[in-house]
């Protein structure tokens, strides 16, 4: 297959025909929200782990629920839940990371109670021998609470396989986020694809196809232009990436929530798996949602910038997100010492002309020459 | 105003550190709706309450943000009628005294009418 062919199938990639797919095959999907949940565990056991970030749809039914100042990642899934969306899945799984994610789990008993609620609650404390109890203890509730909702049993046997299998996939994943930027070939837009859709495709094929992809662009034409590392929760928006394209700013990097974030950190592939899952969340960090006095983050961006020759940093603020509002100000300060410019546009699931965010990026592309 | 939830925040009664640990477990902001619902149910209950006034706080989205959902099912559960208003524990500019003006008048007229048997 071609690198364009590739890329196709990545963007080709729709999550309700997706999810029709395994329901006519006869496998159960769960739904997984932001930010982190334990999918190794929902894969381990014959289940499919769908990811559901909301989406740019209008908020109409989930007004209901909400005031206006929770995000419309959270309101926008409870809107299709409410719509039928997600209508065929068995259980939906929230972690507990911030103050909107904790809501939505309570509304989303009584606003979709057709899918069942599984709340994952992590600890933030997460690396002393506590904590560690606190996160496996979280895990044997979502484990329980997915044998009620939909039958399926669990073996740590499996379990331990499925570790093997994500721990590959984000090996391949975190080696795309490294080369894409590299190619002329693959666009932000493209770049985008290939990380949203592994919420919806099957690791395994996911992985498979990644490694088909790299191994395609090898040898192909390198990109030009300046290029920048993004950060925030999101970085999907349609209009934004078709404004980096046209301006020609590549994504070399990126610390976002629902890209490279996901795929940082392994999971031990020896002893008890569960304890290693509890191990792996105590090893993750520099996220807004997850708890570092230090906020290395700041310093993982810098350095991600300078290692690859990023021109700039691009900070995409979903409206009403605190964690990532927090983070903002250190991460600001840390560019500006470091010398890098910085651009932070504020992204919304509701936003219906761009215009100013287009603009503040044509400035920026200016600025970085 | 006869009731307010915030007393429990600050009232604990344990007598040794596990007794600490789960009184904290209790406190209004760990609990799930339905623990926070049945508090209010009961704080109505006992003292009569005629109507429920709802601070939709800006700063603290967990409370507020399932706030819409246990009123509703705290006016159903007592039978009483209820307001929101929108404000702010930290930045004075989320209130708006005309709003909270035309909202708690018409809180007060829905309960004398109701008391009236209107």
């Amino acid at each position: 297959m071609e690198v364009r062919e590739i890329l196709d199938v990545f963007r080709a990639a729709d999550p309700a025909a997706l999810k029709d797919r395994y329901l006519a095959e006869g496998r159960k999907v769960v739904l997984t929200a932001p930010v982190y949940t334990p999918e190794e565990i929902i894969h381990s056991m014959g289940l499919v782990p769908m990811g559901v970030w909301g989406a740019d749809v209008l908020l109409e039914r989930s007004k209901r629920y909400f005031p206006a100042f929770i995000c419309s990642i959270v309101q926008s899934i409870v809107e299709l839940g409410m719509r039928g969306t997600y209508d065929g899945a068995s259980a939906i799984v929230i972690p507990s990371l911030c103050d909107s994610l904790k809501v939505v789990g309570q509304n989303w008993k009584y606003a979709v109670p057709g899918i069942p609620f599984v709340p994952m609650t992590y600890p933030q404390n997460r690396a002393s021998e506590a904590g560690r109890a606190f996160a496996k203890a979280g895990y044997l509730r979502v484990i329980r609470d997915l044998e009620a909702a939909t039958g399926a049993e669990f073996s740590t046997e499996s379990l331990s396989k499925s570790i093997k299998i994500y721990n590959e996939h984000n090996a391949v994943m975190r080696r795309f986020a490294r080369e894409a930027g590299r190619y002329a070939a693959v666009s932000a837009a493209d770049r985008s694809a290939v990380f949203k859709s592994a919420f919806f495709m099957p690791k395994e094929e996911h992985t498979a196809l990644v490694k088909k992809l790299l191994a395609a662009l090898e040898g192909t034409e390198p990109s030009s232009g300046p290029g920048v590392v993004t950060t925030g929760i999101l970085a999907d928006s349609p209009a934004i990436l078709a404004k980096l394209d046209g301006l020609g700013l590549r994504v070399v990097a990126d610390d976002v929530a629902a890209e490279s974030r996901q795929y940082r950190t392994d999971a031990l592939e020896t002893g008890d798996p569960l304890d290693a899952l509890a191990e792996k969340f105590a090893a993750m960090g520099c996220c807004s949602v997850l708890l570092d006095p230090e906020k290395r983050r700041a310093d993982l961006i810098v350095g991600t910038a300078r290692e690859t020759g990023a021109s700039g940093v691009l900070f995409l603020q979903t409206k009403f997100c605190d964690p990532e509002e927090f983070d903002f100000v250190i991460i600001k300060k840390a560019c500006a010492a470091a010398g890098i410019p910085l651009l932070a546009v504020e992204v919304d699931r509701q936003t219906v002309n761009p215009g100013q965010a287009e603009t503040m990026l044509e400035a920026f592309r200016e600025r970085l020459g | 105003m006869v009731s307010t939830i915030y007393a429990d925040a600050f009232g604990f009664i344990y007598d040794d550190f596990d007794g600490m640990i789960e009184a904290y477990c209790r406190v209004p902001n760990a609990i799930n709706l339905e623990t926070a619902r049945d508090k209010r149910v009961r704080l109505c209950n006992s003292i009569g309450v005629d109507g429920l006034l709802v601070h939709t706080n800006r700063s603290c989205k967990l409370w507020s943000g399932f706030m819409p959902e246990m009123s509703r099912q705290i006016g159903e559960a007592c039978g009483i009628p209820v307001v929101s208003f929108d404000g702010d524990q930290a930045d004075p500019r989320n209130f708006s005294e005309a709003q909270y003006d035309t909202r708690v008048q018409g809180l007060t007229e829905i309960m004398e009418s109701r008391k009236a048997g209107v």
